[in-house]
């Protein structure tokens, strides 16, 4: 119950294509997330399910049946808008009641589903009040109530935690995820904010200019980016510009600061191709010059030679900025930071597992 | 002098705007109102309300009261009936024509609303050209009375043919400001249109709807020009000025005048000062005013006042238009003026019987009146735009 497949989707607003030939299978019971930067095309995706767009192109299947043409009052979505879209007019309960009453659900029934959506969203004590009387996460969490109480295939969430402070934000991740856990329905979810993404979700879409990037778990998008774009928006990583010079078991790298040699790689490159080597910057670790011999201590770790440009003290970690041999900056985390490793202006060897690079397709990163 | 300008901070070009305008309103609206209040409070013993009980008593009366809010409740539901479907069709759809419709379904604003009646009365009367052409053609034998014995749908089928615009405007503004994800929300909760419009759209449009109502409401109720057309009496607005054509002498007759003309323009003019307050008082600088122990005359008159001003100075222009309009209706009718001023309206109304020898004796006033309208309009339009802050760069 309440799987969604997308079969080429194409959607066309304006000039451009919003959503360009999108196949996307969304399991049962699975806690989605479309993600990407502003006008990637995620809320399109979503208002496609809700059937406020229809496609262009291709079909879009709930459960195998498709839904492509059918009108969004017709499709059982229940949906948690941005802005919360709460009706001004009507209390809390009739809010929430709403989409039962257009169901014909008896009164009696009514009542105890209310009552229990309400509870889902520890709202209960709140049923009489007006929209306007209530704040911005307790709104929130009666849009979410109204959307679960008619037991909709699909949850549909569109930003819901945009507009929270950010230690309401992080709690709500939590709350969100229990009820997920708890009615057992698929939900989908659009985000920009990638630590919505990585904390909350089964898997992940990442969507960049109406086209689907790539598809996996928070830890596969993490570990394995297949382009410079994923592993750039998905935690931040530092990319060293170079030319892939060898390729087998280790890909080896020149770039115009030193040889990197990396484990993982997109496949089908050809040697001669200019690449991206991945390193996000918590594996990184930073030895005084002095130490270093110049050659890499074993065939398992890379070595470049770089100079402290800035350090930041964040309490629990501290961000390096270096520059390397050829001028490009690379940044560096270290945790729990007892005692300062470098001053700047200090020369440092940055060490890195080959385990650890990834080797990306050069493409163009701004959007 | 000077000390009393500091005080509240005035320096004399604004004094001199705000002594104008308070002789402006005291001789043009308190005076005339309160020449009618004590006129109809007062008798020759003093305080009495003889006349207002046997407004409400007496069974003449009571009947003409009645007519009347019959009349404005009549109109109101056709109105809605019209501009509803008007809104939502051109607030929510897209079409080519769309900006003409848009326009050409304000003109009954720009035209005196006799000009509609007379229309009407050479389609619909008795001897009307409907009934001539079903007559010629042989579908009937004995003309039809269309407009009925008492000629009061008639007045409301004219009086909504006028007063639609307003409706619409008021329904469209309040369509537009919709939250569109509001009614999104309707949708995915499974609502049909029709579930829709009355539950959730309707519902949130109700304010700008209330407000377009009033004012139709009130204009149905207090018009004098198209019951006059069709010579139906029996309404408030044509009892009062029989009341005042009868007793010539008597200067109360011009008092009752501006007093329907004032009610009317009261209710735009109401209604926009009452929004503009409403939003400069929540402004902060009043709120510091207040803070810093202004007191409750001085913030109104000091703060509040000139910040209103230009909206207000804004329905001043465009109601010359209006007040052109109702005029030269009076005198089209053969009221108002006296016949020996000359006046467009009274042109108009003396070329009617030349109209098919002599078109231009009754055309020429006409299209003057509707060009001073829309010129007044059109200036009334670029005051605003030269008083709003948020358009000065």
């Amino acid at each position: 119950m309440g799987s969604v497949k997308f079969e080429s989707v194409s959607k066309i607003l304006g000039q451009s294509r919003a959503v360009n030939n999108l196949t996307l299978d969304i399991g049962a019971e699975e806690l989605f997330f479309l993600l990407g930067p502003s006008g990637c095309g995620k809320t399109t995706t979503l208002r496609l399910v809700a059937g406020f767009y229809t496609p262009d192109e291709g079909r879009i299947l709930f459960d195998g049946q498709d839904q492509s043409r059918v009108p969004p009052h017709k499709r059982n979505t229940g949906m948690v808008f941005q802005n919360y879209a709460l009706w001004p007019h009507m209390d809390v309960r009739s809010n929430v009641a709403y989409g039962l009453k257009m169901r014909h659900v008896s009164e009696a029934e009514k009542e105890k589903r209310v009552r229990h959506a309400l509870e889902i969203v520890h709202m209960q004590a709140y049923a009489e009040r007006m929209p306007n009387q209530l704040s911005g996460g307790q709104q929130q969490r009666v849009a979410l109530a109204r959307a679960l109480v008619i037991e909709p295939d699909v949850v549909l969430l569109d930003e819901p935690l945009s507009n929270l402070d950010a230690k309401l934000r992080v709690e709500m991740r939590t709350q969100i995820k229990d009820i997920h856990r708890k009615i057992g329905r698929t939900m989908i979810y659009v985000t920009h904010d990638q630590a919505e993404a990585l904390s909350m979700a089964d898997r992940i879409a990442v969507m960049r200019r109406g086209r689907l990037v790539q598809t996996g778990t928070p830890h596969e998008l993490y570990t394995r980016p297949e382009s410079a774009f994923v592993a750039e928006f998905i935690g931040g990583t530092n990319l060293l510009r170079g030319t892939l010079e060898e390729v087998g078991d280790l890909l080896t790298v020149k770039t115009q600061a030193g040889i990197v040699r990396a484990k993982n790689g997109v496949k089908r490159m050809a040697r001669g191709e200019p690449v991206f080597c991945s390193v996000r910057p918590e594996s990184l670790r930073l030895k005084p010059a002095a130490e270093s011999s110049g050659i890499p201590p074993s065939d398992a770790t890379n070595e470049l030679l770089a100079e402290v440009q800035s350090i930041m003290y964040l309490g629990d970690n501290e961000q390096y900025s270096l520059r390397l041999a050829d001028g490009a900056i690379v940044r560096a985390v270290e945790y729990n930071p007892t005692t300062r490793k470098a001053q700047v202006g200090d020369r440092l060897a940055l060490q890195f597992d080959t385990q650890a690079v990834v080797v990306l397709p050069q493409e163009e990163l701004s959007d | 002098m000077t000390s009393w300008l500091r005080r509240y901070d005035l320096n004399p070009a604004n004094a001199a705007v705000l002594i104008f305008l308070w002789v402006f309103f005291i001789v043009f609206m308190l005076y005339p109102l309160g020449y009618v209040f004590t006129n109809a409070f007062f008798t020759a013993e003093g305080f009495s309300l003889v006349f207002m009980k046997l407004m409400f008593t007496s069974p003449n009366y009571t009947i003409i009261l009645a007519n009347s809010v019959n009349l404005g409740l009549a109109v109101t539901l056709f109105t809605t009936l019209l501009s509803l479907p008007l809104a939502l069709l051109l607030v929510r759809y897209n079409f080519p024509g769309k900006e003409l419709l848009n326009g050409l379904i304000l003109i009954p604003m720009v035209l005196p609303p006799f000009v509609g009646a007379i229309g009407m009365r050479q389609l619909l009367a008795r001897f009307g050209s409907i009934n001539l052409l079903l007559l010629e053609m042989g579908v009937i034998s004995q003309p039809i009375d269309w407009l009925g014995g008492g000629s009061f749908w008639g007045v409301v089928i004219l009086e909504a043919l006028h007063l639609y615009p307003i409706m619409y405007l008021n329904l469209a503004a309040a369509l537009a400001n919709v939250d569109p994800s509001l009614e999104e929300a309707a949708k995915n909760m499974g609502a049909n249109s029709f579930k829709l419009f009355s539950t959730v759209t309707f519902p949130l449009m109700l304010p700008g709807y209330f407000a377009g109502a009033v004012i139709v409401f009130i204009w149905a109720f207090t018009d004098l020009g198209a019951p006059l057309v069709f010579e139906y009496r029996e309404v408030v607005a044509v009892q009062i000025f029989n009341m005042v054509t009868d007793l010539h002498q008597n200067p109360m007759g011009y008092a009752f005048v501006v007093a329907v003309i004032a009610l009317r323009v009261w209710v735009v003019y109401a209604r926009v000062v009452r929004s503009a307050t409403l939003a400069v008082k929540e402004k902060d600088f009043v709120q510091a005013a207040v803070a810093v122990g202004a007191g409750e005359l001085r913030v109104v008159l000091v703060h509040v006042l000139p910040n209103v001003l230009s909206p207000a100075i804004v329905i001043a222009t465009l109601y010359v238009g209006r007040v052109i309009l109702i005029e030269s209706a009076l005198s089209f009718l053969g009221v108002g003026v006296p016949a020996s001023t000359p006046t467009w309206g009274g042109i108009l109304g003396d070329g009617r019987s030349y109209i098919d020898t002599a078109w231009w004796i009754a055309f020429f006033p006409g299209l003057a009146i509707l060009v001073t309208v829309l010129g007044v309009n059109l200036l009334g339009d670029w005051v605003r735009d030269y008083l709003d802050p948020r358009i000065q760069t």
